[in-house]
């Protein structure tokens, strides 16, 4: 005991212990459902261009498209917009896309071709129900995003909680006890997982509750210290917009890039912003990557015949304003490309698993919970499901919140009536399975005679790979491990009474 | 130069793995591949600038962990007898304390009742961290934004420190806290 730190005596390890459970139980579902969608949104690029296979993609553009295209995407529009978004090609989406605000705040997007015209308007139903899910919980925007803010808090009171309430941690870095009790097995699972991870799911925690509460933060600040104007504390944080005057005329889009392309060799241009389209107070601004920053982008202004104005200082401005910067793609593993994707998805995984596992282990010991250890396995395994069911049915046609809703109280109840009859949980399995291999399927079948890009080709064998792997996983079955047995005999112990 | 970081953090892991055995923990060892994994960091700071670098040893680390904690069986042939026996022993202990049979039925009950608690008290709890934050923030000797940002990104953690008060905490105890805090927040707003 002496060799332990002070930090865990008993009362302390208790209190932690109690502390982590009640949060585990209250928020565990609600995060578990967050996660599993976090994990397959930092895919998002990569789903846009599976929905839209069919729109052209290619990494070169010039002046001359990029000209036609704002001519193009101003046709469509009754107005001007004050604010006209051209987002480049890049790697992860190498594809054009406009996008305005008109003064209703109604956003009109379109792709375009190489040559600049209209090709077709975003819509990726499924990926934007998935990032919703993820980001706001389907909820209204500003509400769930509160909710999803606070699981972002709460997540980092589980993981300060757990911490405490592990007093041997160094002596069990790597213990994991598979042959054991399922409590056991469970348990170690849960410890290891979370350990291991605790830097990165701190992050995590840290940076969603950034996202969820910087709202209600941005108007305390402001009515705090900017007499309640909130643009101002933006425009302090982020800089502030400039203005320009006598600025009208063509916009020269290739200066501009090859002035930036000399004030900073290494940035790669990912959107253009120009403000006040078509008025004498026209402005260009480039956003680009800086390679190794975090920071989301730094922005080049223009004057519109293509002479520097200056930059934000996003990259190299104050250090809050960069850290403030920074979170999106720390959050969402957009950085260093494909491999941090599939990292983030590893990672993402074994979050969820913890909150999984955590709940497995309380369920475990609870007396009484014959209908609530079948419902949370069935829960489990239903989210999964279901977004793979809701991506076939969005490819169909149909609405893929209504068919993620849906199916996911269907597979709940599935799931927990195959585990409350001690079915074997191949069954669950094959039927994942299936699931799985659907989406591929239904995706073949939509856009039968589309020639798919390779990534888009990459996506549709990763679900029949997955889709192969649980099928057998469920041949193979399951060997119920010391201790399992016994669970089963306490459930139909609790049936029977 | 991937591989040369990967290897870096490999060596380290491992002499963590074998510095921190079941039955007793060699402190050289363990200290060893701290000093190891700290001087990977390094290695990837310098490879890949600190701030992807930073991000990518966190993971890497974390993967390789669960990677010879899952998948490599060591442990079991490591553990002597003597060790197994008492595992054993733990686990018959564990199995008798932590049957749902021996659960005892009104901690359970108590635990829900905490849950339904701490999901009244947090949104107060919310409140006084909020304040805490933005009064502390106002003390600070920077710029006003800078002052902003430290509040939002100190939030969490604040507010992760009162939800564990709230439901580690007797509902009284809890309130009482909370309410403390929200005061000293709103007198430090007001000053």
């Amino acid at each position: 005991m002496s060799k332990r730190l002070r930090l865990w005596n008993t009362a302390t390890v208790k209190a932690m212990r109690i502390s982590h459970s009640t949060l585990g139980l209250a928020l565990g579902a609600l995060l578990y459902l967050v996660c599993i969608s976090g994990s397959v949104a930092v895919f998002y690029e990569d789903f846009e261009r599976w929905e839209q296979p069919a729109i052209p993609e290619y990494q070169a553009y010039d002046d001359q498209s990029l000209s036609q295209a704002v001519d193009n995407h101003l046709q469509q529009l009754e107005a001007p917009p004050q604010t006209l978004y051209v987002v480049l090609p890049t790697e992860t989406l190498p594809r054009i896309h406009l996008a305005s605000l008109d003064e209703a705040d109604t956003s009109t997007e379109w792709y375009v071709n190489q040559s600049g015209d209209l090709v077709a308007q975003p819509h990726a139903p499924w990926q934007e129900m998935v990032t919703n899910l993820h980001n706001h919980l389907l909820l209204p925007e500003t509400l769930g995003l509160i909710i999803t803010g606070s699981l972002g808090a709460a997540l980092c009171a589980l993981i300060i909680s757990g911490f405490l309430a592990h007093p041997s941690l160094i002596k069990d870095l790597f213990r994991f006890r598979k042959h054991r009790s399922s409590r056991l097995r469970q348990l170690d699972l849960h410890n290891r997982l979370a350990v291991w991870g605790l830097p990165f799911h701190l992050m995590m925690g840290v940076t969603g509750a950034f996202f969820g509460l910087v709202g209600v933060l941005a108007a305390s600040g402001a009515w705090l210290w900017y007499d309640n104007d909130r643009d101002a504390l933006i425009a302090d944080i982020y800089g502030p917009d400039i203005e320009t005057v006598d600025a009208g005329g063509t916009i020269n889009y290739d200066r501009a890039l090859q002035q930036l392309s000399q004030i900073e060799p290494d940035a790669t241009p990912i959107y253009l912003i120009i403000q006040n389209i078509g008025t004498d107070q026209q402005l260009l601004e480039v956003a680009a990557t800086l390679p190794q920053r975090l920071v989301f982008s730094e922005i080049y202004r223009f004057h519109p015949d293509g002479t520097p104005l200056g930059n934000q200082g996003l990259a190299d401005g104050p250090g809050g304003r960069q850290v403030a910067y920074s979170v999106y793609r720390l959050h969402f593993g957009h950085f260093g490309g494909i491999w941090t994707k599939l990292i983030y998805l590893v990672m993402g995984i074994g979050l969820s698993l913890i909150c999984a596992t955590g709940i497995n282990v309380w369920l475990i010991r609870a007396p009484r919970a014959t209908w609530l250890a079948p419902l949370w396995s069935g829960f489990v395994y239903a989210v999964p499901g279901s977004l793979g069911v809701a991506a076939s049915g969005s490819l169909l046609g149909g609405s893929p919140i209504l068919v993620f809703c849906s199916s996911l109280i269907m597979l709940t109840a599935l799931f927990g009536w195959i585990r409350f009859s001690a079915l074997s949980r191949r069954w669950t399995i094959g039927i994942l399975a299936a699931v799985t291999a659907a989406i591929p399927a239904t995706h073949l079948l939509s856009f039968s005679g589309t020639e798919f890009p390779l990534a888009v080709i990459v996506i549709n064998l990763s679900f029949a790979g997955m889709s192969l792997a649980l099928i057998l996983l469920a041949l193979r079955g399951f060997r119920p491990a010391r201790g399992e047995t016994a669970n089963l005999a306490v459930l139909d112990n609790h049936q029977t009474s | 130069m991937l591989i040369g970081c990967l290897t870096a953090i490999a060596i380290s892991m491992v002499l963590l793995y074998a510095g921190s055995t079941p039955d007793e923990s060699d402190r050289l060892l363990t200290l060893t591949g701290l000093g190891a994994l700290t001087a990977s960091l390094i290695l990837w700071w310098t490879t890949y600038g600190p701030e992807f670098g930073s991000v990518y040893w966190l993971i890497s680390t974390a993967l390789l962990a669960w990677a010879l904690t899952f998948l490599v069986p060591l442990r079991n042939t490591k553990t002597s007898a003597k060790v197994a026996k008492t595992e054993q022993r733990a686990e018959r202990a564990d199995s008798a304390t932590h049957s749902p049979a021996q659960a005892e039925l009104p901690h359970h009950r108590r635990t829900w009742r905490r849950v339904g608690l701490s999901l009244l008290g947090g949104p107060l709890a919310l409140i006084a961290s909020a304040l805490i934050c933005l009064a502390a923030a106002r003390w600070l000797p920077f710029d006003t934004s800078a002052r902003w940002i430290i509040a939002t990104f100190c939030l969490p953690l604040v507010w992760a420190v009162q939800l564990i008060q709230v439901s580690g905490n007797t509902p009284r105890r809890a309130l009482v806290t909370a309410g403390i805090f929200s005061t000293l927040g709103l007198v430090g707003i007001t000053l």
